[in-house]
Protein backbone atom coordinates (compact mmCIF):
# COMPACT_ATOMS: atom_id res chain seq x y z
CA UNK A 1 0.00 0.00 0.00
CA UNK A 2 2.43 2.49 0.59
CA UNK A 3 4.40 2.14 -2.48
CA UNK A 4 0.75 3.31 -3.98
CA UNK A 5 1.14 6.29 -1.95
CA UNK A 6 4.57 6.66 -2.82
CA UNK A 7 3.86 6.34 -6.67
CA UNK A 8 0.61 8.31 -6.71
CA UNK A 9 2.83 11.31 -5.55
CA UNK A 10 5.73 11.20 -7.94
CA UNK A 11 3.13 10.61 -10.44
CA UNK A 12 0.98 13.79 -9.33
CA UNK A 13 4.45 15.42 -9.75
CA UNK A 14 5.51 15.20 -13.09
CA UNK A 15 1.73 14.52 -14.43
CA UNK A 16 1.02 18.47 -15.38
CA UNK A 17 4.75 19.01 -16.73
CA UNK A 18 3.62 15.80 -19.05
CA UNK A 19 0.24 17.17 -19.89
CA UNK A 20 2.21 20.64 -20.74
CA UNK A 21 4.53 18.89 -22.98
CA UNK A 22 1.85 16.30 -24.94
CA UNK A 23 0.07 20.10 -25.79
CA UNK A 24 2.90 21.39 -27.26
CA UNK A 25 3.78 18.09 -29.25
CA UNK A 26 -0.37 18.31 -30.49
CA UNK A 27 0.25 21.48 -31.44
CA UNK A 28 3.57 21.92 -32.96
CA UNK A 29 4.65 18.22 -33.40
CA UNK A 30 8.49 18.78 -31.61
CA UNK A 31 9.42 17.38 -28.86
CA UNK A 32 10.41 20.15 -26.17
CA UNK A 33 13.30 18.88 -24.29
CA UNK A 34 13.38 22.05 -22.03
CA UNK A 35 10.57 20.94 -20.54
CA UNK A 36 12.80 20.07 -17.41
CA UNK A 37 14.12 23.52 -17.55
CA UNK A 38 10.92 25.43 -17.22
CA UNK A 39 9.85 22.55 -14.42
CA UNK A 40 13.12 23.94 -12.72
CA UNK A 41 12.38 27.59 -13.42
CA UNK A 42 9.13 27.19 -11.80
CA UNK A 43 10.65 25.84 -8.54
CA UNK A 44 12.95 29.04 -8.19
CA UNK A 45 10.24 31.26 -9.36
CA UNK A 46 8.15 29.49 -6.18
CA UNK A 47 10.94 28.83 -3.96
CA UNK A 48 12.20 33.73 -4.59
CA UNK A 49 8.38 34.23 -3.69
CA UNK A 50 8.18 31.61 -0.64
CA UNK A 51 11.52 32.22 0.68
CA UNK A 52 13.23 35.05 -0.52
CA UNK A 53 9.72 37.65 -0.14
CA UNK A 54 8.70 35.43 2.73
CA UNK A 55 5.20 34.89 1.06
CA UNK A 56 3.00 31.85 1.87
CA UNK A 57 3.48 28.51 -0.39
CA UNK A 58 0.53 29.36 -2.44
CA UNK A 59 1.66 32.36 -3.81
CA UNK A 60 4.90 31.18 -4.75
CA UNK A 61 2.95 28.83 -6.97
CA UNK A 62 0.99 31.32 -8.68
CA UNK A 63 4.28 32.91 -9.34
CA UNK A 64 5.82 29.53 -10.82
CA UNK A 65 2.65 29.47 -12.94
CA UNK A 66 3.01 32.67 -14.39
CA UNK A 67 6.64 32.65 -14.96
CA UNK A 68 6.41 29.13 -16.90
CA UNK A 69 3.75 30.66 -18.77
CA UNK A 70 5.38 33.53 -19.47
CA UNK A 71 8.68 32.13 -20.52
CA UNK A 72 7.61 29.18 -22.45
CA UNK A 73 5.48 32.13 -24.48
CA UNK A 74 7.99 33.84 -24.92
CA UNK A 75 10.67 30.81 -25.81
CA UNK A 76 7.73 30.11 -28.57
CA UNK A 77 7.36 33.43 -30.09
CA UNK A 78 11.43 34.45 -29.90
CA UNK A 79 12.79 30.60 -30.41
CA UNK A 80 10.46 28.03 -31.89
CA UNK A 81 7.85 30.13 -33.72
CA UNK A 82 10.43 31.22 -36.29
CA UNK A 83 12.01 28.21 -36.51
CA UNK A 84 8.44 26.79 -37.80
CA UNK A 85 8.59 24.10 -40.49
CA UNK A 86 12.07 22.96 -39.60
CA UNK A 87 12.31 18.57 -38.78
CA UNK A 88 11.29 17.55 -35.21
CA UNK A 89 14.79 16.83 -34.74
CA UNK A 90 15.97 20.12 -35.10
CA UNK A 91 13.55 21.60 -32.96
CA UNK A 92 14.55 18.88 -30.56
CA UNK A 93 18.24 19.49 -30.79
CA UNK A 94 16.95 23.60 -30.10
CA UNK A 95 15.34 22.64 -27.19
CA UNK A 96 18.10 21.05 -25.90
CA UNK A 97 20.14 24.13 -25.90
CA UNK A 98 17.35 26.28 -24.36
CA UNK A 99 17.19 24.14 -21.48
CA UNK A 100 20.82 24.26 -21.09
CA UNK A 101 20.69 28.07 -21.47
CA UNK A 102 17.88 28.43 -18.80
CA UNK A 103 19.50 26.16 -16.58
CA UNK A 104 22.87 28.69 -16.76
CA UNK A 105 21.06 31.64 -16.35
CA UNK A 106 20.07 30.26 -13.11
CA UNK A 107 22.89 29.00 -11.61
CA UNK A 108 24.26 32.56 -12.94
CA UNK A 109 21.46 34.41 -10.74
CA UNK A 110 21.15 31.67 -7.86
CA UNK A 111 24.49 29.65 -7.49
CA UNK A 112 24.26 25.94 -7.16
CA UNK A 113 23.63 25.60 -3.86
CA UNK A 114 20.49 23.37 -2.95
CA UNK A 115 17.50 24.80 -1.41
CA UNK A 116 13.66 24.11 -0.38
CA UNK A 117 10.67 26.09 0.33
CA UNK A 118 9.68 27.52 3.75
CA UNK A 119 7.39 24.72 4.59
CA UNK A 120 5.67 24.15 8.65
CA UNK A 121 7.00 21.12 9.76
CA UNK A 122 4.10 18.66 10.33
CA UNK A 123 3.62 15.34 11.33
CA UNK A 124 2.74 12.78 8.63
CA UNK A 125 -1.29 11.10 8.92
CA UNK A 126 -1.17 7.49 10.09
CA UNK A 127 -3.79 5.48 8.62
CA UNK A 128 -3.11 2.31 10.27
CA UNK A 129 0.66 1.51 8.84
CA UNK A 130 0.09 3.88 5.81
CA UNK A 131 2.17 7.14 6.30
CA UNK A 132 0.87 10.12 4.14
CA UNK A 133 2.42 13.11 4.72
CA UNK A 134 -0.01 16.61 4.51
CA UNK A 135 2.45 17.73 1.55
CA UNK A 136 2.34 14.22 -0.55
CA UNK A 137 -2.25 14.73 -0.11
CA UNK A 138 -1.64 18.34 -1.07
CA UNK A 139 0.15 17.60 -4.10
CA UNK A 140 -1.65 15.01 -5.20
CA UNK A 141 -4.86 17.18 -4.72
CA UNK A 142 -3.74 20.38 -6.28
CA UNK A 143 -2.49 17.69 -9.49
CA UNK A 144 -5.24 16.22 -9.94
CA UNK A 145 -7.41 19.60 -9.65
CA UNK A 146 -5.21 20.83 -12.34
CA UNK A 147 -5.47 18.22 -14.73
CA UNK A 148 -9.21 17.93 -14.07
CA UNK A 149 -9.22 21.23 -15.02
CA UNK A 150 -7.62 21.07 -17.97
CA UNK A 151 -9.34 18.28 -19.25
CA UNK A 152 -12.37 20.13 -18.80
CA UNK A 153 -10.98 23.76 -20.29
CA UNK A 154 -9.78 21.34 -23.99
CA UNK A 155 -13.05 19.35 -24.13
CA UNK A 156 -15.78 21.69 -22.65
CA UNK A 157 -14.66 25.46 -24.10
CA UNK A 158 -14.59 27.31 -27.09
CA UNK A 159 -11.00 28.02 -26.91
CA UNK A 160 -10.27 24.17 -26.19
CA UNK A 161 -12.17 22.91 -28.79
CA UNK A 162 -10.21 25.72 -30.84
CA UNK A 163 -6.81 24.15 -29.62
CA UNK A 164 -7.44 20.73 -30.83
CA UNK A 165 -8.66 21.64 -34.26
CA UNK A 166 -5.58 23.85 -34.34
CA UNK A 167 -3.93 20.78 -33.06
CA UNK A 168 -6.13 18.10 -35.58
CA UNK A 169 -5.19 20.19 -38.52
CA UNK A 170 -2.84 23.62 -38.71
CA UNK A 171 -3.86 24.23 -42.34
CA UNK A 172 -7.82 23.52 -42.41
CA UNK A 173 -7.99 25.67 -39.23
CA UNK A 174 -6.71 28.67 -40.88
CA UNK A 175 -8.62 27.72 -44.02
CA UNK A 176 -11.43 27.60 -41.41
CA UNK A 177 -10.81 31.20 -40.63
CA UNK A 178 -9.43 30.50 -36.74
CA UNK A 179 -6.62 32.46 -35.33
CA UNK A 180 -4.07 29.31 -35.54
CA UNK A 181 -1.06 32.16 -33.99
CA UNK A 182 -3.19 33.25 -31.35
CA UNK A 183 -4.65 29.81 -30.26
CA UNK A 184 -1.40 28.23 -30.69
CA UNK A 185 -0.50 30.97 -27.94
CA UNK A 186 -2.93 30.20 -25.89
CA UNK A 187 -1.87 26.48 -25.73
CA UNK A 188 1.50 27.71 -25.21
CA UNK A 189 0.69 29.62 -22.08
CA UNK A 190 -1.05 26.61 -20.38
CA UNK A 191 1.72 24.70 -21.03
CA UNK A 192 3.76 26.94 -19.43
CA UNK A 193 1.73 27.29 -16.41
CA UNK A 194 1.63 23.76 -16.14
CA UNK A 195 5.44 23.04 -16.34
CA UNK A 196 5.21 26.25 -13.24
CA UNK A 197 2.55 23.63 -11.44
CA UNK A 198 4.74 20.63 -11.77
CA UNK A 199 8.13 22.72 -10.88
CA UNK A 200 6.19 23.76 -7.58
CA UNK A 201 5.44 20.34 -6.78
CA UNK A 202 8.37 19.00 -7.12
CA UNK A 203 10.32 21.71 -5.04
CA UNK A 204 7.63 20.45 -2.30
CA UNK A 205 9.29 17.07 -2.05
CA UNK A 206 12.64 17.69 -3.31
CA UNK A 207 15.64 19.96 -2.84
CA UNK A 208 15.48 22.30 -5.69
CA UNK A 209 18.50 23.17 -7.53
CA UNK A 210 19.87 23.85 -11.06
CA UNK A 211 20.21 20.03 -12.05
CA UNK A 212 16.69 19.47 -11.21
CA UNK A 213 16.14 20.27 -14.42
CA UNK A 214 17.63 17.14 -15.75
CA UNK A 215 16.29 14.98 -13.06
CA UNK A 216 12.56 16.04 -14.49
CA UNK A 217 13.14 15.97 -18.11
CA UNK A 218 13.22 12.12 -18.49
CA UNK A 219 10.37 10.82 -16.74
CA UNK A 220 7.88 13.80 -17.83
CA UNK A 221 8.64 12.76 -21.57
CA UNK A 222 8.47 9.12 -20.68
CA UNK A 223 5.24 9.53 -19.55
CA UNK A 224 3.74 11.82 -22.23
CA UNK A 225 5.39 9.15 -24.75
CA UNK A 226 3.44 6.00 -22.61
CA UNK A 227 0.05 8.34 -23.13
CA UNK A 228 0.33 8.93 -26.55
CA UNK A 229 1.54 12.04 -27.28
CA UNK A 230 -1.90 12.59 -28.59
CA UNK A 231 -4.23 13.29 -25.57
CA UNK A 232 -3.58 15.03 -22.16
CA UNK A 233 -5.45 12.59 -19.89
CA UNK A 234 -2.79 9.46 -21.78
CA UNK A 235 0.08 12.01 -20.67
CA UNK A 236 -1.55 11.90 -16.81
CA UNK A 237 -2.24 7.98 -17.06
CA UNK A 238 1.02 7.95 -18.08
CA UNK A 239 2.41 9.88 -15.13
CA UNK A 240 0.91 7.36 -13.04
CA UNK A 241 2.53 4.57 -14.59
CA UNK A 242 5.85 6.19 -14.84
CA UNK A 243 5.44 6.81 -10.33
CA UNK A 244 4.75 3.00 -10.08
CA UNK A 245 7.55 1.61 -12.18
CA UNK A 246 9.84 4.08 -10.31
CA UNK A 247 8.35 3.10 -7.16
CA UNK A 248 8.52 -0.76 -7.65
CA UNK A 249 12.15 -0.48 -8.89
CA UNK A 250 12.90 1.37 -5.88
CA UNK A 251 11.36 -1.42 -3.81
CA UNK A 252 12.32 -4.72 -5.23
CA UNK A 253 15.90 -3.64 -7.62
CA UNK A 254 17.58 -0.20 -5.79
CA UNK A 255 17.12 2.78 -5.42
CA UNK A 256 20.10 3.80 -8.01
CA UNK A 257 18.16 2.25 -10.44
CA UNK A 258 14.95 4.75 -10.21
CA UNK A 259 16.49 7.59 -12.80
CA UNK A 260 16.72 4.35 -15.25
CA UNK A 261 13.34 3.65 -14.97
CA UNK A 262 11.92 6.65 -17.69
CA UNK A 263 14.52 5.96 -20.35
CA UNK A 264 13.48 2.14 -20.20
CA UNK A 265 9.77 2.74 -20.75
CA UNK A 266 10.65 5.39 -23.50
CA UNK A 267 12.60 2.40 -24.91
CA UNK A 268 9.75 -0.30 -24.66
CA UNK A 269 7.34 2.08 -25.67
CA UNK A 270 8.49 3.11 -28.55
CA UNK A 271 9.69 -0.73 -29.67
CA UNK A 272 6.20 -2.10 -28.62
CA UNK A 273 3.33 0.42 -29.16
CA UNK A 274 4.45 3.60 -30.97
CA UNK A 275 0.84 5.06 -30.54
CA UNK A 276 1.35 4.74 -26.91
CA UNK A 277 -1.31 3.72 -24.27
CA UNK A 278 -4.70 6.51 -25.16
CA UNK A 279 -3.14 8.03 -28.88
CA UNK A 280 -3.94 7.37 -32.02
CA UNK A 281 -0.97 7.35 -34.64
CA UNK A 282 0.57 11.02 -35.48
CA UNK A 283 0.59 11.43 -38.88
CA UNK A 284 3.74 13.61 -39.96
CA UNK A 285 2.90 16.22 -42.16
CA UNK B 1 -19.53 43.17 -61.61
CA UNK B 2 -17.02 40.09 -60.55
CA UNK B 3 -17.30 38.89 -57.27
CA UNK B 4 -14.02 36.55 -58.15
CA UNK B 5 -11.98 37.92 -60.67
CA UNK B 6 -8.47 36.33 -61.44
CA UNK B 7 -5.91 38.62 -64.00
CA UNK B 8 -2.64 36.61 -65.45
CA UNK B 9 -2.15 34.32 -62.30
CA UNK B 10 0.96 32.23 -61.65
CA UNK B 11 1.08 30.25 -58.43
CA UNK B 12 2.50 27.15 -57.27
CA UNK B 13 5.03 25.61 -54.43
CA UNK B 14 8.15 26.83 -53.54
CA UNK B 15 9.84 28.22 -56.66
CA UNK B 16 8.43 26.39 -59.32
CA UNK B 17 5.33 27.80 -60.90
CA UNK B 18 2.26 25.06 -61.32
CA UNK B 19 -0.16 27.63 -62.73
CA UNK B 20 0.85 29.17 -65.63
CA UNK B 21 -1.36 32.64 -66.09
CA UNK B 22 -4.98 31.92 -65.93
CA UNK B 23 -7.63 34.53 -66.02
CA UNK B 24 -11.05 33.64 -64.76
CA UNK B 25 -14.19 35.18 -62.99
CA UNK B 26 -16.51 34.35 -61.21
CA UNK B 27 -20.47 36.11 -60.73
CA UNK B 28 -22.83 35.95 -58.06
CA UNK B 29 -25.14 32.85 -58.33
CA UNK B 30 -23.05 31.47 -60.97
CA UNK B 31 -21.86 27.76 -61.04
CA UNK B 32 -18.39 27.43 -62.78
CA UNK B 33 -16.71 24.24 -63.45
CA UNK B 34 -12.83 23.31 -62.94
CA UNK B 35 -12.29 20.48 -65.19
CA UNK B 36 -8.55 18.92 -66.29
CA UNK B 37 -6.43 15.72 -65.96
CA UNK B 38 -4.76 14.80 -62.72
CA UNK B 39 -1.80 17.08 -61.94
CA UNK B 40 -3.02 19.61 -64.05
CA UNK B 41 -3.06 21.94 -61.27
CA UNK B 42 -6.73 22.29 -60.42
CA UNK B 43 -6.09 21.82 -56.82
CA UNK B 44 -3.26 24.23 -56.81
CA UNK B 45 -5.46 27.05 -58.48
CA UNK B 46 -8.08 26.57 -55.88
CA UNK B 47 -5.57 26.75 -52.58
CA UNK B 48 -3.93 30.49 -54.65
CA UNK B 49 -7.35 31.62 -54.14
CA UNK B 50 -7.79 30.32 -51.09
CA UNK B 51 -4.17 31.84 -49.76
CA UNK B 52 -2.91 27.92 -49.52
CA UNK B 53 -0.72 28.00 -52.55
CA UNK B 54 1.68 31.09 -53.23
CA UNK B 55 0.86 33.27 -55.74
CA UNK B 56 4.00 34.81 -57.72
CA UNK B 57 2.15 37.11 -60.16
CA UNK B 58 -1.18 37.99 -61.25
CA UNK B 59 -3.96 39.81 -59.79
CA UNK B 60 -5.98 37.53 -57.69
CA UNK B 61 -9.51 40.02 -56.33
CA UNK B 62 -12.59 39.53 -54.54
CA UNK B 63 -15.42 41.57 -54.51
CA UNK B 64 -12.91 44.47 -56.16
CA UNK B 65 -10.34 44.02 -53.09
CA UNK B 66 -6.92 42.65 -53.91
CA UNK B 67 -6.84 38.80 -51.70
CA UNK B 68 -2.95 38.25 -52.15
CA UNK B 69 -2.10 40.25 -48.97
CA UNK B 70 -3.92 38.33 -47.08
CA UNK B 71 -3.81 35.31 -45.24
CA UNK B 72 -6.19 31.70 -45.49
CA UNK B 73 -8.32 33.14 -42.40
CA UNK B 74 -8.63 36.74 -43.51
CA UNK B 75 -9.80 35.48 -46.80
CA UNK B 76 -12.48 33.31 -45.08
CA UNK B 77 -13.63 36.03 -43.17
CA UNK B 78 -13.68 37.87 -46.19
CA UNK B 79 -16.52 35.57 -47.38
CA UNK B 80 -14.24 33.25 -49.95
CA UNK B 81 -14.72 29.73 -48.59
CA UNK B 82 -12.28 26.69 -49.49
CA UNK B 83 -13.26 22.90 -48.68
CA UNK B 84 -10.11 21.08 -49.21
CA UNK B 85 -9.46 17.91 -51.63
CA UNK B 86 -8.64 15.89 -48.62
CA UNK B 87 -8.26 16.30 -44.39
CA UNK B 88 -11.43 18.48 -44.92
CA UNK B 89 -12.66 17.78 -41.31
CA UNK B 90 -11.07 17.86 -37.79
CA UNK B 91 -11.20 14.33 -37.91
CA UNK B 92 -10.79 14.12 -33.90
CA UNK B 93 -13.32 16.48 -33.31
CA UNK B 94 -17.45 15.59 -33.12
CA UNK B 95 -19.52 16.98 -35.87
CA UNK B 96 -21.05 19.29 -33.72
CA UNK B 97 -17.64 20.48 -32.59
CA UNK B 98 -16.18 20.77 -36.45
CA UNK B 99 -19.37 23.29 -37.21
CA UNK B 100 -18.45 25.34 -33.59
CA UNK B 101 -15.04 25.48 -34.11
CA UNK B 102 -15.63 26.80 -37.64
CA UNK B 103 -17.82 29.73 -36.43
CA UNK B 104 -14.73 31.27 -34.40
CA UNK B 105 -15.53 34.57 -32.94
CA UNK B 106 -18.83 34.51 -34.62
CA UNK B 107 -20.96 36.01 -31.79
CA UNK B 108 -24.37 34.04 -33.43
CA UNK B 109 -22.84 30.63 -34.09
CA UNK B 110 -26.12 28.43 -32.56
CA UNK B 111 -28.18 30.52 -34.92
CA UNK B 112 -25.34 29.43 -37.95
CA UNK B 113 -25.78 25.99 -36.70
CA UNK B 114 -29.59 25.66 -37.24
CA UNK B 115 -29.20 27.15 -39.99
CA UNK B 116 -26.77 24.94 -41.68
CA UNK B 117 -29.11 21.97 -40.42
CA UNK B 118 -31.40 23.20 -41.77
CA UNK B 119 -29.94 22.81 -45.44
CA UNK B 120 -28.22 19.74 -44.32
CA UNK B 121 -31.32 17.92 -42.09
CA UNK B 122 -29.02 14.56 -42.29
CA UNK B 123 -26.37 16.14 -40.23
CA UNK B 124 -28.79 16.33 -37.27
CA UNK B 125 -28.17 12.53 -36.23
CA UNK B 126 -24.55 12.46 -36.72
CA UNK B 127 -23.69 15.53 -34.44
CA UNK B 128 -21.96 13.53 -31.51
CA UNK B 129 -20.00 11.08 -33.66
CA UNK B 130 -16.41 11.95 -33.99
CA UNK B 131 -15.62 13.07 -37.88
CA UNK B 132 -13.16 11.13 -38.57
CA UNK B 133 -15.80 7.53 -38.33
CA UNK B 134 -18.17 9.42 -40.71
CA UNK B 135 -18.38 7.81 -44.19
CA UNK B 136 -17.20 9.27 -47.22
CA UNK B 137 -20.44 11.40 -48.20
CA UNK B 138 -21.36 12.20 -44.51
CA UNK B 139 -18.04 13.60 -44.47
CA UNK B 140 -18.32 15.70 -47.50
CA UNK B 141 -21.98 17.17 -45.97
CA UNK B 142 -19.89 18.22 -42.43
CA UNK B 143 -16.75 19.79 -44.83
CA UNK B 144 -19.99 21.89 -46.68
CA UNK B 145 -21.32 22.28 -43.26
CA UNK B 146 -18.22 23.84 -41.92
CA UNK B 147 -17.52 26.04 -44.69
CA UNK B 148 -21.34 27.27 -44.68
CA UNK B 149 -20.97 28.47 -41.46
CA UNK B 150 -18.87 31.46 -42.54
CA UNK B 151 -21.99 32.53 -44.90
CA UNK B 152 -19.41 32.85 -47.27
CA UNK B 153 -20.12 34.59 -51.05
CA UNK B 154 -18.08 32.43 -52.78
CA UNK B 155 -17.61 28.33 -52.01
CA UNK B 156 -14.46 26.64 -53.52
CA UNK B 157 -15.20 23.01 -53.93
CA UNK B 158 -12.33 20.46 -54.80
CA UNK B 159 -13.46 17.19 -55.87
CA UNK B 160 -16.42 16.84 -53.26
CA UNK B 161 -17.59 13.75 -54.86
CA UNK B 162 -14.64 11.39 -54.95
CA UNK B 163 -14.97 8.46 -53.20
CA UNK B 164 -18.75 8.38 -53.50
CA UNK B 165 -21.33 6.16 -55.46
CA UNK B 166 -22.63 7.07 -58.53
CA UNK B 167 -25.90 7.76 -57.04
CA UNK B 168 -24.41 10.03 -54.38
CA UNK B 169 -22.23 11.33 -57.21
CA UNK B 170 -25.69 13.49 -58.67
CA UNK B 171 -27.06 14.03 -55.65
CA UNK B 172 -23.96 15.72 -53.71
CA UNK B 173 -24.18 17.94 -56.97
CA UNK B 174 -27.10 18.92 -56.86
CA UNK B 175 -27.09 19.48 -53.62
CA UNK B 176 -23.91 21.66 -53.77
CA UNK B 177 -24.90 23.76 -56.89
CA UNK B 178 -28.31 24.33 -55.50
CA UNK B 179 -26.83 26.78 -52.73
CA UNK B 180 -26.00 29.28 -56.05
CA UNK B 181 -30.01 29.99 -55.87
CA UNK B 182 -29.24 32.02 -52.77
CA UNK B 183 -26.85 34.06 -54.88
CA UNK B 184 -23.60 31.86 -53.86
CA UNK B 185 -20.70 31.59 -56.26
CA UNK B 186 -19.32 28.03 -56.36
CA UNK B 187 -16.36 27.14 -58.08
CA UNK B 188 -16.06 23.44 -58.10
CA UNK B 189 -13.50 21.52 -59.48
CA UNK B 190 -14.69 17.45 -60.60
CA UNK B 191 -13.55 14.38 -61.67
CA UNK B 192 -16.73 13.53 -62.96
CA UNK B 193 -16.90 15.78 -65.76
CA UNK B 194 -20.04 14.81 -67.38
CA UNK B 195 -22.17 14.73 -64.52
CA UNK B 196 -21.02 18.37 -63.65
CA UNK B 197 -20.87 19.77 -66.90
CA UNK B 198 -24.92 18.72 -67.10
CA UNK B 199 -25.06 20.95 -63.97
CA UNK B 200 -23.08 24.14 -64.03
CA UNK B 201 -23.44 27.50 -66.34
CA UNK B 202 -19.64 27.75 -67.13
CA UNK B 203 -16.39 25.38 -67.22
CA UNK B 204 -12.79 25.78 -67.66
CA UNK B 205 -10.74 23.12 -69.04
CA UNK B 206 -6.66 23.49 -67.34
CA UNK B 207 -3.65 21.38 -68.89
CA UNK B 208 -0.47 21.81 -67.55
CA UNK B 209 -1.51 24.98 -65.59
CA UNK B 210 -2.90 26.78 -68.82
CA UNK B 211 -6.58 27.15 -69.36
CA UNK B 212 -7.38 25.23 -72.76
CA UNK B 213 -10.38 25.98 -73.20
CA UNK B 214 -13.35 27.47 -71.52
CA UNK B 215 -17.12 28.56 -72.62
CA UNK B 216 -20.52 27.62 -71.89
CA UNK B 217 -21.09 24.15 -70.22
CA UNK B 218 -23.46 23.01 -72.38
CA UNK B 219 -21.21 24.09 -75.50
CA UNK B 220 -18.39 22.09 -74.24
CA UNK B 221 -20.13 19.46 -73.36
CA UNK B 222 -21.07 18.72 -76.90
CA UNK B 223 -17.80 19.29 -78.50
CA UNK B 224 -16.81 16.56 -80.55
CA UNK B 225 -13.03 16.24 -79.13
CA UNK B 226 -14.05 16.96 -75.64
CA UNK B 227 -12.82 13.77 -74.37
CA UNK B 228 -9.35 14.22 -75.68
CA UNK B 229 -9.38 17.83 -74.05
CA UNK B 230 -10.57 16.49 -70.95
CA UNK B 231 -7.76 13.98 -70.49
CA UNK B 232 -5.29 16.33 -71.90
CA UNK B 233 -4.03 14.72 -74.82
CA UNK B 234 -4.15 18.35 -76.37
CA UNK B 235 -3.01 21.55 -75.46
N1 LIG C 1 2.19 20.85 -51.73
C1 LIG C 1 2.80 20.70 -52.93
N2 LIG C 1 4.12 21.00 -53.07
C2 LIG C 1 4.74 20.85 -54.26
N3 LIG C 1 4.14 20.44 -55.38
C3 LIG C 1 2.83 20.13 -55.33
C4 LIG C 1 2.10 20.25 -54.10
N4 LIG C 1 0.83 19.87 -54.33
C5 LIG C 1 0.77 19.55 -55.64
N5 LIG C 1 1.97 19.71 -56.24
C6 LIG C 1 2.26 19.49 -57.66
O1 LIG C 1 1.51 20.39 -58.41
C7 LIG C 1 1.03 19.80 -59.59
C8 LIG C 1 -0.45 20.02 -59.73
O2 LIG C 1 -1.09 19.40 -58.63
P1 LIG C 1 -2.62 19.63 -58.31
O3 LIG C 1 -2.89 18.92 -57.04
O4 LIG C 1 -2.91 21.08 -58.35
O5 LIG C 1 -3.32 18.90 -59.53
P2 LIG C 1 -4.85 18.55 -59.74
O6 LIG C 1 -5.22 19.10 -61.05
O7 LIG C 1 -5.64 18.98 -58.58
O8 LIG C 1 -4.79 16.96 -59.82
P3 LIG C 1 -5.82 15.86 -59.27
O9 LIG C 1 -6.88 15.73 -60.29
O10 LIG C 1 -4.98 14.63 -59.17
O11 LIG C 1 -6.32 16.31 -57.94
C9 LIG C 1 1.43 18.32 -59.53
O12 LIG C 1 2.55 18.13 -60.36
C10 LIG C 1 1.79 18.11 -58.10
O13 LIG C 1 2.83 17.17 -57.99
MG1 LIG D 1 -6.62 18.02 -57.05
Amino acid sequence: MQVVVNALASAAIIAPAAVGFTLTFMLFRYANFAVGAFVMLGAFAAWTVNVTAGLPLWAGGIAALAIGAMTVALSDRLVFRPLQGRTGATLLLVSVALSFVLENVIRFFYGSQIKGFDLPLTGPLMIGDLRITREALAVVTISGIAILSTAALLTLTPIGRALRAVADNTSLADVRGLPVGSIQTVGMIIAGALFGLSGTLVGIDLAIDPGLSWAVTIPIIAAAIFGGLGSPLGAALGALAIGFAEELTVMFLAPAYKGAVGFMVIVVVLLLRPQGLLGVAVDRK
Amino acid sequence: MSLLSLKSVRAGYGSADIIQGVDLNVVPAETVALLGPNGAGKSTLLKAIAGVARVSSGSVTFDGQSLTALSPAERAAAGVAFLPQDRNVFRTLSVAENLAVSAWGCADAAARIEEVLRLLPNLSALMRKPAGRLSGGQRQMVALAMALMARPRILLVDEPTAGLSPRLVGETLDLLLGLAQAGLGILIVEQNARAALTRVQRALILVDGKVVRSGAASDLAAEPDFGRLFFGEAA
